[in-house]
């Protein structure tokens, strides 16, 4: 019914050497990035050797109440994960703008399982991670059509 | 703008004094006389007047009839005549109407004293940033001092009037007169409430320096008594921190002293070093329910306390914690609250591409978890983990291998059982998808996702085991692809199971944008689960679980619509679904609708919104009601208005306190906020961030 196997090396040639800024290093969103960046055949290096940087503006992540049982106590959490990014070409006039993406994941409270609830957390944020890390290639791919 | 136009400065800040005049006599005792249309530039300021009189040995100017002042800074005032000595910068002006641009306000005064560079006095004054020919609100005072440059004025007899009405009296105020952060009282709010009797607030900030500041806000509650809150923040190149105290000495109500205290200190002494500590203390378990002021501070359970001492390397980190949680619900006891970790040391260590293109891992925690009349006990735990991503365009493709050893050593074990335990446990997992794509009509394309994931585990005998951190992570999407069942190494869950699933996405082509997904999911399981979390649960026996679906839809920039169902085909019964439905043009043009259903836990319904009614008047509303007990959860509404110099709020709330007792607290807040006067927000705007989901306070 039409679908084909994605094709390689869909990322635009412009970006053919970035760097990433803007979280460090040793972020995991930094490390998940560069991992897609390469398997998308894009050369991660340092800023003064690149083509494009690509730059992340804002990053915030937190939890919120989601819903409040009959017995007027906490029954869900939502965490989420805010992430704005733009691409500029370093020497080029290349420009992706900046783009924000949202990202919410949640979990039932358990009142007897609190200590469990930081390591659920933890696992979440890493879901969302990489689901954005998905969606910016989507957005980054969609540059070179 | 009625504001008179700023006015342009041609002539150079040479420290020269210009007249331009349609008649000038120059007398030869030094005085000047200048009638006509007269214009005086003096550095960065402009006279005009009918006539002036200029001495030159004193440098004195002398203004008559119709005179204007105009300052770079934006000050400007009209007066029938007045007189300067320019060296000094002082002097007088009578009968003033006075502008000042970066407050948008202005003023009448029966005189203006130039008092030094940057400095005024006005007598019998008058303050408003409302237009001309308003008066919703005025500010009078025998005397006002402002000083442009700190950036502050004073105020002595001060009287507020709105709509006419006397509202407030104060013998002095001290208040900003530019955008920097100033000292001054902030909008006070006034409400009534069950839980608080009338409930005045009147905030103080204190701007102590760049990097520090404060605020006092002394709280009148009716039925209990005089609370004093207090906030302080401090900021500086390696240390950040934030302390609030509310303190309310012998309650009326409750019949005796009430804090809350919260704080979050954080210390970086180097980029890899960092303490970090955080923590909220309540004098006791009602204290939230009493003054908490929203469902989200009302329907917390824990309040965690905790110190962390971490330090970040390439690739590894290290980190120290203590960490301990105050239960805030009598109804959780003994074996339900949870442990103290005292202290938590944890390292985790990734290498990616160590070696042949295998990722690394090592995770290894040693804790000590206290608790009264409780089995405690320290806990080694050591995970190495080897994995194998590999990845095209079009697929990946991800071996993993984990082997956990966890040891125990135990006090306050029943007699007969073992104070050492130890148990071994590998873990193995394949990952692995493929990426289709198809155009579709208008520049868009669709994904198609297949995604596998086969995990297996052996079993271990746990029911010795006691649990001290560890929980069942909710079945969710997330969790068809996790090696893991539980959140804590206390448990291991045997494993031999089979997900499959497919996603499913629209994407505009030239954006990136998903407009649609859609995902589904389902584990075979090869395998009983015999693990458990607690003794008296059942092993899980059926072949497979249920039925997990998602979908998202965004058809524009305005709407967002969500849902999740999860369902059983063994029982032929759904366990969970949700639906949420957002249009969001602004943060004052919002419609949230949502609904939740959780098999015997939970059912409700959340419809709340917050929508201009006119270009003055605004609506706000949340109504959040619970359909598996029939009852509100929280009932909202408010109207603000809003006018060029002033606002005002009224909320009125009615939320559950006490499910048991099924208790409500009703409210009605109301505030009003003269533009111009305050400069922070207040409570209402927090409550109503808190309640709609994408509203924005505006002040």
């Amino acid at each position: 019914c039409g679908f084909q196997l994605r094709g390689a090396g869909e990322l635009p040639p412009e970006m053919a050497r970035t760097a990433i800024s803007g979280i460090s290093e040793q972020d995991a969103l930094a490390r998940d990035l560069a991992q897609s960046l390469r398997a998308n055949g894009v050369r991660v290096v340092e800023r003064d050797e690149a083509d494009a940087l690509l730059r992340i503006t804002r990053m915030d992540t937190g939890r919120r109440t989601l819903s409040v049982g009959g017995d007027a106590r906490v029954s869900e959490y939502e965490v989420y994960l805010t992430i704005g990014f733009q691409v500029e070409g370093l020497g080029s006039e290349f420009e992706i703008p900046t783009q924000t993406l949202t990202l919410t994941r949640d979990y039932l409270f358990d009142p007897a399982g609190v200590l469990g609830r930081s390591e659920q957390e933890r696992v979440l944020r890493e879901s969302m991670r990489r689901d954005a890390v998905q969606l910016i290639l989507l957005r980054l791919q969609s540059a070179a059509r | 703008d009625y504001l008179p136009p700023a006015p342009e400065i041609s002539h150079a800040d040479d420290g020269r004094l210009r007249f331009e005049a349609d008649r000038a006599f120059l007398d030869r005792d030094g005085i000047s006389r200048l009638e006509g249309n007269v214009e005086v530039f003096e550095g960065t300021r402009i006279f005009t007047a009918d006539r002036f009189e200029y001495e030159h040995a004193r440098n004195y100017l002398e203004a008559m009839g119709n005179v204007t002042f105009d300052d770079k800074a934006g000050l400007s005032f009209e007066s029938s005549a007045g007189h300067l000595y320019l060296d000094s910068e002082e002097g007088r002006f009578k009968e003033v109407e006075y502008f000042f641009r970066p407050r948008h306000a202005r003023g009448k005064a029966s005189a203006i004293e130039p008092r030094g560079p940057d400095r005024f006095r006005l007598s019998d004054a008058s303050y408003t940033t409302c237009d001309p020919g308003r008066q919703d609100w005025q500010l009078t005072a025998s005397r006002v001092d402002l000083n442009q440059d700190s950036g502050r004025g004073t105020a002595r007899n001060v009287l507020l009037r709105f709509h006419r009405v006397p509202l407030l009296y104060t013998p002095w105020i001290n208040f900003p007169i530019d955008d920097r952060r100033q000292t001054g009282l902030l909008l006070p709010s006034i409400g009534n409430a069950d839980s608080t009797g009338l409930d005045v607030e009147i905030p103080y900030y204190f701007n102590l320096a760049p990097n520090r500041d404060a605020i006092l806000a002394p709280r009148y509650l009716g039925r209990r008594g005089i609370m004093l809150g207090s906030q302080y923040r401090h900021m500086s190149g390696s240390s950040v921190g934030r302390f609030d105290l509310e303190y309310l000495q012998d309650d009326e109500v409750y019949g005796d002293d009430r804090s809350w205290f919260t704080w979050d200190q954080e210390w970086r002494p180097t980029s890899r070093l960092r303490l970090h500590t955080r923590g909220t203390d309540v004098s006791d378990a009602d204290y939230l329910s009493d003054f908490g002021s929203s469902l989200d501070d009302t329907s917390t359970t824990h309040l965690e306390r905790r110190a962390d001492l971490s330090y970040q390397a390439s690739n590894w980190n290290l980190l120290a914690r203590v960490e301990d949680y105050q239960t805030v619900d009598d109804n959780i006891v003994g074996p339900d609250r949870p442990y103290k970790r005292l202290p938590q040391l944890l390292y985790r260590g990734d290498w990616p591409r160590a070696t042949h293109g295998i990722d690394l891992g090592m995770r290894a925690e040693w804790v000590s978890f206290d608790r009264r009349d409780s089995v405690t006990g320290q806990r080694t735990d050591i995970m190495p983990e080897a994995s194998l991503p590999l990845q095209g365009a079009a697929w990946f493709l991800t071996p993993r291998v984990r082997y956990r050893l966890t040891h125990y050593d135990l006090e306050g074990q029943p007699s007969g059982a073992d104070s050492q335990l130890q148990r071994d446990v590998p873990i193995a997992s394949v990952d692995g998808g493929l990426f289709f794509d198809r155009p579709l009509q208008g520049d868009r394309f669709q994904t198609l996702e297949p995604r596998v994931f086969y995990r297996y585990t052996p079993y271990r005998d746990q029911d010795d085991i006691p649990r001290f951190d560890t929980s069942e992570y909710g079945f969710s999407f997330d969790q068809l692809f996790r090696d893991e069942s539980f959140s804590g190494p206390d448990r291991v869950a045997n494993a031999n199971q089979l997900t499959t699933a497919l996603t499913s996405r629209v994407v505009d082509a030239s954006s990136g944008t998903e407009r649609f997904r859609v995902s589904l999911g389902q584990i075979q399981y090869f395998d009983d689960q015999r693990v458990r979390l607690r003794p008296e649960d059942t092993p899980r026996t059926q072949d497979s679980s249920s039925i997990v679906a998602e979908a998202a839809w965004r058809p524009d920039r305005y709407w967002n619509v969500r849902g999740t169902t999860q369902w059983d085909p063994h029982r032929e019964q759904t366990e969970r679904r949700t639906a949420q439905l957002q249009y969001r043009q602004d943060g004052n043009r919002v419609a949230n609708l949502g609904y939740r259903f959780q098999e015997d836990r939970l059912e409700q319904t959340d419809l709340s919104f917050a929508w201009p009614l006119s270009k003055r008047w605004d609506a706000v509303g949340r109504w959040a009601y619970s359909l598996e007990d029939h009852r509100d959860l929280e009932i909202l509404a408010g109207l603000e208005y809003n006018s060029c110099c002033w606002g005002a709020r009224v909320v009125a709330r009615r939320y559950l306190t006490d499910g048991v007792q099924g208790e409500y607290n009703e409210g009605i807040y109301f505030q009003l906020i003269l533009k111009g006067l305050g400069s922070l927000g207040t409570g209402l705007g927090e409550l109503l961030s808190e309640g709609i989901l994408g509203y924005e306070d505006d002040y």
